[in-house]
């Protein structure tokens, strides 16, 4: 057999490196956390991070919602309107952004966005020692680098969803009206009408975990990259990936916590 | 450069470090009196930033002991005044200089963010010490990026000295510079050892800067120190390892660093 690679041995080498990543996330999150609530606090940075990561990423957040509430309303139109249900439409877009496509949508394109950022600034202050020079001038990196962008995610989040929510329902507004023909009064009406405070608190509650989310794995990589600009890029690549996957699995465990009955 | 306190100021004793398999400093031991300026030399490879990177506790030791002034550095506290980060400057290797800020909040980085000064306060102070590497205030205002090598390493040195400290490292304080502005980089760390009469280790390759910046000089080799003197005996150590570093030779016990 010799030459030839253990199946089991590959296996157990996949699980034990997952599971030992798993722990150095862990233990990563909870320092960050800590660092957060810990003074002190570096109130400045938290409010250029607010700026970067909800006002900067208004325009894409913006052109994502609008779009994504046309394409919406036309869809559900092309559906619904077999059954002759067509006057169901500002009920399912209404829901379905503010639940699920406002928040899972704009927190996608912000990781894109913020989470790769982060990780190329953070990885390039470790490879060119900025991280060590912040611990020689008596800064905590965790403090003054992640908890003020911790802080600002958790906050912008939530805001940039709600304006993602109200863009992408115009959106839906906008075809509805003009090339579908509904009414604007009873459109809007149907609208207030379907939506539930629980729909919208929702939808924050999940703008504020994947903001967290979003921070805390451009950190993480940032913080961990290795080997120069090669390492550099291969952790902004894991920033932008790792956190597109967590907002998923996150968005469905907040789902069932919210909807499951 | 001697004052008259001659107690250790500085000292490694039995330092390892290993980085996976392979053992780079192996048994490390180097003594800094007070107001001494000692000069580390040694090949490339040879875990030159490494020991001082341990000295610091930027990388975690895998056996030895580090004592500034006496204290082993695990029973120094982590914060305020008596802080071996707060007493300690340091020069890295690139300048590590921070991009996002500007050159004299650079230089006031540990004054601004331990909460000590106003940032009117500051940046007067930042501006002083910038004044005294040869920087101006237009400088000042400039972000990193905005400056040549030589400028980056002065307002790194700048920044090094801003709390005048106890203690200085320089990593490679002179490499990647022409000779004409290295030589005045190294013109400006002796005037600031002088000046702050602090103890003082320097990690270069650059016997140029060795010779004018130290009063003693500790080569490394295979993780240890193989010849530790006066400057004055760098010429006549009797080392075969410093004898072929000062001359150049290809041939001898110092061989190229092996690939990572």
């Amino acid at each position: 057999m010799r030459g030839w690679p253990n199946p089991l041995a590959a296996i157990g080498r996949v699980v034990l490196e997952f599971l030992a990543a798993t722990g150095r996330v862990a233990l990563f999150t909870a320092e960050a956390v800590a660092a957060t609530v810990r003074p002190p606090y570096f109130l400045r940075q938290a409010g250029r991070q607010f700026l970067e990561i909800g006002y900067y990423s208004l325009p894409i957040v913006g052109l994502t919602a609008i779009f994504t509430g046309m394409v919406l309303a036309l869809q559900s139109y092309t559906g619904f309107s077999r059954f002759a249900a067509e006057s169901a439409i500002p009920s399912v877009l209404v829901v379905s952004l503010t639940r699920e496509l406002g928040p899972v949508l704009t927190a996608l394109m912000v990781a894109g966005r913020v989470s790769a950022s982060i990780a190329a600034e953070t990885g390039t202050m470790r490879v060119t020692d900025q991280l060590d020079a912040l611990v020689t001038l008596s800064a905590n990196p965790l403090q003054y680098l992640v908890a003020p962008r911790l802080l600002a995610g958790v906050l912008a989040l939530p805001p940039l969803v709600l304006v993602a929510d109200v863009i992408g329902t115009m959106g839906g507004f906008l075809i509805s009206v003009g090339k579908l023909g509904f009414e604007p009064g009873i459109f809007l009406n149907r609208c207030l009408e379907s939506l539930q405070t629980l729909d919208v608190v929702s939808g924050l509650v999940k703008a504020a975990v994947f903001g967290f989310l979003i921070v805390l794995m451009g950190s993480y990589h940032g913080f961990h990259s290795t080997g120069g600009a090669r390492g550099v890029g291969r952790a902004t690549t894991n920033a932008v990936m790792s956190a597109s996957a967590l907002i998923l699995v996150a968005n469905y465990l907040i789902t069932e916590a919210f909807f499951s009955r | 450069m001697n004052g008259p306190a001659r107690e250790p100021a500085i000292e490694l004793r039995g330092l390892v470090k290993r980085f996976g398999g392979k053992s780079v400093l192996d048994g490390m031991d180097l003594t800094a009196m007070a107001g001494d300026s000692v000069a580390v030399i040694g090949a490339s490879g040879t875990g030159k930033s490494v020991s001082f990177k341990c000295a610091l506790g930027l990388l975690p030791l895998d056996a030895g002991t580090v004592r500034f002034a006496g204290t082993p550095r695990a029973e120094l506290p982590s914060s305020g005044p008596g802080a071996l980060m707060r007493r300690s400057g340091v020069l890295f290797q690139g300048g590590a200089l921070f991009d996002s800020l500007p050159i004299w909040e650079n230089v006031a980085f540990a004054l601004l963010h331990t909460g000590t000064m106003r940032r009117a306060a500051a940046y007067a102070l930042a501006r002083a010490k910038l004044a005294e590497v040869g920087l101006d205030e237009r400088a000042a205002n400039l972000y990193p990026s905005e400056l040549s090598g030589g400028m980056q390493k002065r307002a790194a040195i700048a920044r090094a000295i801003a709390a005048d400290p106890e203690f200085l490292f320089f990593d490679e304080p002179t490499s990647g510079l022409d000779p004409i502005t290295a030589a005045t980089i190294n013109r400006l760390i002796e005037d600031c050892v002088t000046r702050l009469q602090a103890t003082t280790v320097t990690i270069t390759h650059d016997l140029a800067s060795a010779r004018q910046i130290a009063n003693r000089v500790a080569m490394l080799h295979g993780g240890r120190i193989v010849w530790e003197g006066p400057v004055a005996e760098l010429d006549r150590s009797g080392s075969a390892h410093v004898e072929q570093f000062v001359h150049g030779r290809a041939d001898g016990p110092v061989t190229g660093a092996p690939p990572p």
